[in-house]
């Protein structure tokens, strides 16, 4: 079990990137089923995927806008275009 | 009905804030991100004649600048060549020798909704986003905040799905540090 947790970690992130193959995901299973540590890293793992589903839902920084002198001249390089 | 919403006075108007605030989530540059409006509506303009109707137009125009934007990428790591800088591996500093964690991750409890709901919060998740190495924060945040696929990244950035994954994981193991010294670890909660 040498390096176990550092490895596992790993695997933690790969399990929100891509589908983990059967031996990795009983790999998961059985060392989360011992290491209290690997289940929390990955809760705080799901609790950030969640946040960032919540970013994405909400358009973020919505009061961010162009400014109004970029609108004005983006909108003359358009006219010249016509 | 496809005819009046052609009209690039109306696009900008429309869908300029939008564009803007979808090129600076990636771009991180008031300057260079309204360039990228720019160049998007000259050439959807250009190419009016290809949009089909068949998806929503801003969907289509962000479409548009999806492409600029992974091609600017790509040319600035040419100049730059940020590309290979493979750093020394910094995820050993949270394990030690034998591979076990070195500070203990405790659980957090609040759920996700109720984080993003709080102001306070969002100032902090976007502090410890601004303090990731640059590489790790680009690939992160086009993944994470504006949901891209790996293929995308991969190709903006010209790696593989592998070093990808590796760059996930160490802004991973760096963001929830932040956080939790940040946030979790030290506020007090009622
Ligand atoms: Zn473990």
């Amino acid at each position: 079990m040498k390096h176990a947790c550092k490895r596992v970690s790993q695997l933690t992130s790969d399990s929100f990137e891509r589908e983990l193959s059967l031996t990795e995901k009983m790999q998961l299973k059985l060392h989360f089923a011992m290491c209290s540590l690997c289940r929390n890293y990955h809760q705080r793992l799901a609790t950030m995927a969640g946040i960032f589903e919540q970013m994405r839902e909400h358009d973020l920084n919505q009061d961010i806008q162009l400014p109004i002198e970029d609108k004005q001249r983006i909108q003359s390089v358009l006219e010249k275009e016509k | 009905m496809v005819d009046k919403q052609m009209n690039p006075k109306l696009w900008l108007k429309e869908h300029g804030d939008y564009l803007f605030r979808y090129a600076l989530s990636r771009l991180h540059d008031t300057e260079l991100a309204s360039d990228m409006v720019q160049e998007t509506l000259l050439a959807a303009w250009r190419g009016h004649e290809r949009f089909k109707g068949d998806s929503t137009l801003r969907t289509w125009l962000v479409g548009i600048m999806k492409h600029k934007i992974i091609d600017h990428i790509r040319k600035e790591i040419r100049h730059r060549d940020i590309s290979d800088r493979l750093e020394h591996d910094p995820t050993s500093t949270y394990f030690s020798e034998n591979g076990s964690w070195q500070d203990s991750p405790s659980a957090w409890r609040d759920n996700p909704e109720a984080l993003w709901d709080n102001q306070e919060f969002r100032q902090v998740l976007q502090e410890c986003l601004s303090h990731l190495p640059e590489k790790q924060r680009n690939v992160f945040e086009m993944r994470e905040l504006t949901g891209d696929d790996s293929e995308t990244i991969c190709n903006a950035y010209d790696i593989t799905p592998t070093h990808l994954h590796v760059l996930m994981h160490r802004a991973r193991l760096a963001l929830q540090t932040c956080l939790h010294k940040h946030w979790f670890g030290g506020h007090t909660k009622s």
